[in-house]
C-alpha cells in the first residue's frame, strides 16, 4: 500500500488519472447515457481546457525555439484524446447500456480521459517530457 | 470456352487466389507502399539532426522490408496473375484487353521500383555523407512514390472489377480507369498502407533499439505519431469508399464478412472490428504518451489486428462484387452477361472444347443392376454433368472441399436423396434467393445433367480432379456432342 501511495504521489497526474478511471467505472456501471453525456462531457471539458491552456502557454513560450515536430508532440496527444473521448461519449449515447458498443465506449472514454490528463501534465512539462516520459 | 479447367477440389480455386493475393497485399501495403516513405522520412530526420541512431534504425527496418518485398512480395505479385489466369482465364483476359497499356505501364513502374529498392538498400552505406546522403534520401522518397504508383494503377483495375462505370458504354481505357470506385479505394488504401507501415515499424523498432536507451522512446513516439496521423484518413476514406459501393453489393456484406453459415455473425464481426480499431488507437496513443511503459508484446496486438483486418477487407472486397467477377460485365463463373441468351439457348457444352475426364474413383457408385449399354449411357451423362459442373460451378465451388456444392446441398436438403427434380428446381431460381449467385448459364437439358451429377456426388465422395491431374478430352465438334444429349435421353434412368 505504501509503495502504491508513493508511486501515486511521485507524479501529481497519477492520482487524477485514477480518479478519472474510477469516475468512468462509476458512470459505466450506472448505465445512464444522459448522465454519462453530462458528467463525462464535463470531465472532458475540464481536462481539455486544462490541456489547451498549458499547451497554448508553452507553445507561445517556445515559439521560434522548438521544432515543428516537437510542437506536434505537444498538441497531438491531447487534441486526439479530446476528439476520441467525445466520439466515445457519442458511442455511449447511441447504444443501449450493457451492449458491446456501450462497453467499448466506456473503455474508450476512460482511456482517452486518462490520456488527456497525461497530455495536460506533459504539456505543462513541455519540452522536458520528451526526454523523460514517466 | 477455350481453356481446360484447372481445379483444386479440397482447398478450392478461390482459396488459392485468396491466399496469394492477401499475402501480397499485406506485404505490399505494410512493407512497400507505406514503409518506403516512412523509412525515407526516418533517414531524412536522422540526417537533419545529424543523429546516426535514426539512420541505423531506418536501415535495419529497410533491410527487413527489402528481404520480404523482394522475395514474398515479388513472388506473390506474380503469383496472383498466375493463379487467376489458371482459375478464371476469361476474366483476366477481359481485364488485359481493357487495361493492356495500364498493365504495361505498371510493369515498367514495377521494374523501376525493384531497381530503386536495390539501389536504395545497397547504396545506403556508400552514400552516407554530404550531397551523396541527400541524393540517397531523394532516392528513398522516389522509391516510395513508385511503390505508390504501382498500387495506384492496380487499384484502378480492382475498382473496375467492382463497378466498370461508364466503360460499359464507352469501352475506352480512360473510362475504365476512371471508374466510380477508383479514387475512393485509392484514398482508402494509401493511408491504410501508411498506418500498417507505422505499426510494423513500431514493432520492429523494439528489436532494433536497446530497451533502456532513450532513443527507443524517441523512435517509438515518432513512428506512433506517423501512425496516428494517417489513421483518421483511413476512416474518412473508408466511409467514402463504402458510399460508392453499389447497393446490390452492400446486400452481400452479411455473407462477405463471414460465410453463408455465419451470416448472423455480421453484427458480431463489426463489433470485433470496432474493438480492434479502438485497441489500435489506444495502443498508438499510449506509445506517444508513455513509450517507455510499452512492453514488446503490447505491439503484437495492433500488428496482428491490422493484418487480420486488412486481409479480411480483401476477402470482403472480393466477395461483395458477386455474382460478378467484373461488375455487370462478367459473372463469377467466367461467362459474360451478354453471352447468357446464347448459352441458355444452345447450352454451354455446345461451346466447350475441353472435358475433364471422369476418374475411376468418380465412376464408382452406379447402380449394380445396369446393363452394359445403360451403364455406358449413364457414364456419358455423368461425364456431361461433370462438364456442366466444371464449366458453370467450379470457379467458386469444390465438389467436397472448401465451399463445396455438396456441403451446401447437405445443408439445404439433408440426407434425403438429391434427385434432379429437387436440386434443379433450386438451381434454376437460386440467383433470386441468393443475390450473390449468378443465374445458371446453360439450357434446361444441361440443368438436368447437372442435377444427375449432383445426385451422383451425394453417393460418391471421390475428389474431383482438375485438368492439371486428370488430363483433358478434346472435343473437335462440341456442338455435335451437345446434340447427343437428346439422343441419349431415352436410355438413361
Amino acid at each position: 500500500m505504501d509503495s502504491l501511495s508513493t508511486w501515486l504521489q511521485a507524479r501529481p497526474y497519477r492520482l487524477t488519472v485514477l480518479n478519472a478511471l474510477l469516475l468512468t467505472l462509476l458512470l459505466g456501471v450506472i448505465g445512464s447515457a444522459p448522465l454519462f453525456e453530462i458528467i463525462g462531457g464535463a470531465a472532458v471539458a475540464i481536462a481539455g481546457l486544462a490541456f489547451l491552456g498549458k499547451a497554448v502557454r508553452n507553445a507561445f513560450r517556445w515559439r521560434g525555439r522548438g521544432q515543428l515536430y516537437d510542437l506536434v508532440l505537444l498538441w497531438a496527444p491531447g487534441v486526439v484524446a479530446i476528439i476520441l473521448s467525445l466520439a466515445a461519449i457519442g458511442l455511449i449515447g447511441v447504444n443501449p447500456s450493457g451492449s458491446v458498443a456501450y462497453g467499448l465506449g466506456v473503455i474508450l472514454f476512460g482511456a482517452e480521459l486518462a490520456i488527456l490528463i497525461i497530455g495536460g501534465s506533459d504539456a505543462a512539462a513541455f519540452p522536458a517530457f520528451l526526454s523523460d516520459p514517466v | 470456352m477455350d481453356f481446360p479447367i484447372f481445379h483444386l477440389d479440397i482447398f478450392g480455386n478461390r482459396g488459392l487466389v485468396a491466399t496469394i493475393a492477401i499475402l501480397h497485399v499485406l506485404v505490399n501495403h505494410s512493407l512497400a507502399v507505406g514503409m518506403m516513405p516512412l523509412v525515407a522520412c526516418m533517414e531524412w530526420y536522422g540526417h537533419k539532426r545529424q543523429d546516426p541512431r535514426w539512420d541505423k534504425l531506418a536501415y535495419n527496418i529497410l533491410f527487413v522490408a527489402f528481404l520480404i518485398t523482394t522475395t514474398v512480395g515479388a513472388m506473390t505479385g506474380i503469383g496472383i496473375w498466375l493463379s487467376v489466369s489458371l482459375v478464371n482465364p476469361y476474366s483476366i483476359g477481359s481485364l488485359i484487353r481493357v487495361f493492356f497499356w495500364a498493365w504495361f505501364t505498371e510493369w515498367l513502374v514495377f521494374v523501376t521500383e525493384v531497381c530503386l529498392i536495390l539501389a536504395y538498400t545497397l547504396t545506403w552505406r556508400k552514400w552516407s555523407e554530404g550531397k551523396a546522403k541527400e541524393r540517397h534520401i531523394r532516392l528513398g522518397f522516389t522509391l516510395g512514390f513508385f511503390s505508390w504508383v504501382t498500387m495506384a494503377i492496380i487499384v484502378a483495375i480492382l475498382g473496375f472489377m467492382m463497378d466498370p462505370g461508364n466503360w460499359m458504354t464507352e469501352h475506352t481505357l480512360w473510362s475504365g480507369i476512371t471508374n466510380p470506385i477508383y479514387l475512393p479505394q485509392l484514398a482508402f488504401r494509401t493511408p491504410l498502407a501508411a498506418t500498417m507501415a507505422g505499426i510494423v515499424a513500431m514493432f520492429l523498432a523494439q528489436f532494433f533499439t536497446s530497451k533502456d536507451a532513450a532513443f527507443r522512446n524517441e523512435a517509438l513516439r515518432a513512428i506512433a505519431l506517423w501512425t496516428l496521423f494517417f489513421a483518421p484518413f483511413v476512416f474518412i476514406a473508408g466511409f467514402w469508399y463504402y458510399s460508392v459501393v453499389p447497393d446490390f453489393m452492400k446486400a452481400n456484406f452479411g455473407v462477405a464478412l463471414t460465410t453463408l453459415e455465419f451470416t448472423d455473425w455480421q453484427e458480431k464481426f463489426l463489433q470485433i472490428a470496432l474493438i480492434t480499431v479502438v485497441a489500435i488507437l489506444i495502443t498508438v496513443q499510449l506509445t506517444i504518451a508513455r513509450p517507455n511503459l510499452l512492453p514488446r508484446v503490447a505491439l503484437l496486438a495492433p500488428l496482428f489486428v491490422i493484418f487480420w483486418m486488412t486481409g479480411h477487407f480483401e476477402r470482403v472486397r472480393e466477395f461483395v462484387r458477386k455474382p460478378y467477377v467484373i461488375g455487370r460485365y462478367m459473372y463469377a463463373n467466367g461467362f459474360r452477361v451478354d453471352d447468357y441468351p446464347l448459352l441458355q439457348r444452345d447450352g454451354v457444352l455446345a461451346h466447350a472444347t475441353y472435358s475433364n475426364p471422369l476418374t475411376d474413383a468418380e465412376r464408382a457408385g452406379l447402380p449394380d443392376d445396369l446393363g452394359e449399354a445403360e451403364r455406358e449411357a449413364k457414364l456419358e451423362h455423368l461425364q456431361m454433368g461433370k462438364d456442366v459442373f466444371m464449366l458453370t460451378c467450379s470457379r467458386c465451388h469444390t465438389g467436397h472441399g472448401v465451399n463445396s456444392i455438396t456441403g451446401h446441398l447437405q445443408r439445404m436438403f439433408g440426407d434425403q436423396p438429391w434427385t434432379p427434380d429437387l436440386t434443379t428446381g433450386y438451381i434454376e431460381g437460386m440467383h433470386e434467393v441468393q443475390p450473390f449467385m449468378p443465374p445458371f448459364p446453360g439450357n434446361k437439358k444441361e440443368l438436368q445433367l447437372l442435377g444427375e451429377y449432383l445426385e451422383h456426388l451425394q453417393k460418391n465422395k471421390a475428389p474431383i480432379p482438375g485438368a492439371q491431374t486428370a488430363g483433358i478430352i478434346v472435343h473437335a465438334a462440341p456442338a455435335l456432342r451437345a446434340a447427343k444429349i437428346d439422343q441419349s435421353e431415352t436410355i438413361t434412368r
